[in-house]
Parts: structure tokens; sequence; C-alpha cells
């Protein structure tokens, strides 16, 4: 179990990744929400805005990928923590032991498809 | 028996571990709060799932973002994000509150540093909406 013990050995870093994703979902996750998944889909903003050449001309901006890179990776983290240290105080004994790789290594994962994804877009 | 002020030895301490049950939150309104704070992560966590997917179908071009769009469009897509949003915003307002209870200090009181963050997160609001959309 040394991976383990060196995953929690981290916890430094786990708490800043905790710390920057829920402050990155707590300022800007509200209207990403508010304007994508309710207003347009309600029909109060145009959709024009979510059209292939318009979302796709936004994201062939380097700075925009860093940003929506940002905002799907340091949440995912924020939520791996969370989800960790809730799930360890439900006592739930055979999953604590690998809950630590679990969580991280499962956000981890994601954010390297999330790279691989941001890498390959028009 | 140990008297008091003996600290117990491991053995004893081993025997005497009171269990706790895993519904220990679903006693007090407190705790039940904690610990819909704490699953809103999961909610959190599924919105930036959904972000990557629309990307991914943004990368996989025209025809497979035009489908994912169609669906988003869809109420059940906007049902979701309600559900989505509710958990979101409870985590916002937690966050903030927690965010005046450890920064606020001195001159700046711990409603303050909360004001201070809603005020913050009003203007980067309107900053997305104008900048990204």
């Amino acid at each position: 179990m040394g991976l383990i013990k060196f995953i929690k050995s981290l916890e430094p870093l786990w708490w800043s990744l905790f710390g920057l994703g829920g402050a990155i979902a707590a300022f800007l996750f509200p209207a990403h929400i508010l304007i994508q998944g309710v207003l347009i889909p309600a029909g109060i903003l145009p959709k024009d805005m979510l059209q292939y050449e318009n979302f796709a001309g936004l994201l062939s901006s380097p700075i925009v990928r860093i940003y929506f890179l940002a905002l799907i990776v340091f949440p995912l983290y924020h939520a791996a923590h969370r989800i960790r240290m809730t799930l360890e105080d439900l006592r739930i004994g055979w999953l604590n032991a690998i809950l630590p790789l679990l969580c991280y290594g499962g956000a981890t994962a994601i954010s390297i498809s999330a790279v691989v994804v941001i890498l390959r877009l028009p | 028996m140990n008297t008091p002020n003996t600290s117990p030895s491991p053995e004893v301490t081993r025997t005497y571990r009171r269990p706790i049950p895993n519904t220990w939150w679903l006693k007090q309104r407190s705790t039940i709060l904690f610990m819909i704070r704490e699953w809103s992560s999961v909610f959190v966590a599924l919105y930036a799932i959904c972000l990557l997917g629309q990307l991914w179908a943004l990368s996989e071009g025209a025809d497979r973002y035009n489908a994912l769009l169609a669906r988003s469009l869809s109420g059940g897509s906007l049902v979701l994000h309600l559900v989505i949003g509710a958990f979101v915003l409870y985590h916002m307002v937690t966050w903030f509150k927690i965010s005046g209870r450890i920064f606020g200090s001195g001159p700046l009181s711990p409603g303050a540093v909360t004001a201070i963050n809603y005020v913050v997160w009003i203007a980067a609001s309107i900053g997305i909406f104008y900048w990204i959309f």
C-alpha cells in the first residue's frame, strides 16, 4: 500500500486544489449553469452563442481554452477531496483504504482526458 | 476499569472503542445540512464533466456537437441543470459563509468578507456573460 501512503502524504496539495476548485465552482459555475443550462434551453437567451461556429470560434483562443481547462480540472479535485472526506466520515471500512486512490486518481484521469480533448479542439 | 487520569493501555482502548453507525449524521439538522453541503460536490463534479462532454463533442466535429446541442436544449437537460444549479448555489452560499469565518478579522468582519465575495461573484457573473458569451 505504498502508493496510498504516498497519495496521503500529498495532503497539502489536495487541500490547495480543494480550495481553488471550491472557489472556482462558487464564483464561476452559477453563471455558466444559468446561461448555458437554463436561460438558453428555456428560450430566454438566443441559442446562437452555442452554435458550432460561434462556440468553436470562442474556443480557438488559447486563453479561453485555459479558462475552460481550469473550469473543469480544479472543481474536479475539489469534489474528489470532499467526497473522500465525506465517505471517510461515513466509515465504510473496506472503502476507506482505497478512497484516496479512487478519488484523486479519478480526478486525475478525467483531468488528463480534459487536456487531451482541449488539445484536439478545432 | 481504569481510574481517572490514567491513560488506558492500547488493548483497553481497542476493547472499549465505541461503534458509530454510518447514519450518525441523520440525527441533527446541522449534520444533515453538513452532509448536503458535502454532497453538493458531486454536482460540482457532474457539471465539470458536462463541460468536458461539451468540449469533447466540439472536438469531434460539427455533427457530434450539433447532436449534443439539440439534446442540451431539451426539457430534460433543463431540469438536470436546475438540480445541478440548486446544489452549486448551496455550495456557493456555504463557501462564501466559510470564507467570512476564515478570513474575517480586524476591520473586516466575517460578514464584510462574505459580502465582498458576493460582490466579486456578481462582477464575475456579469463578466462571464459579456466576455465568454
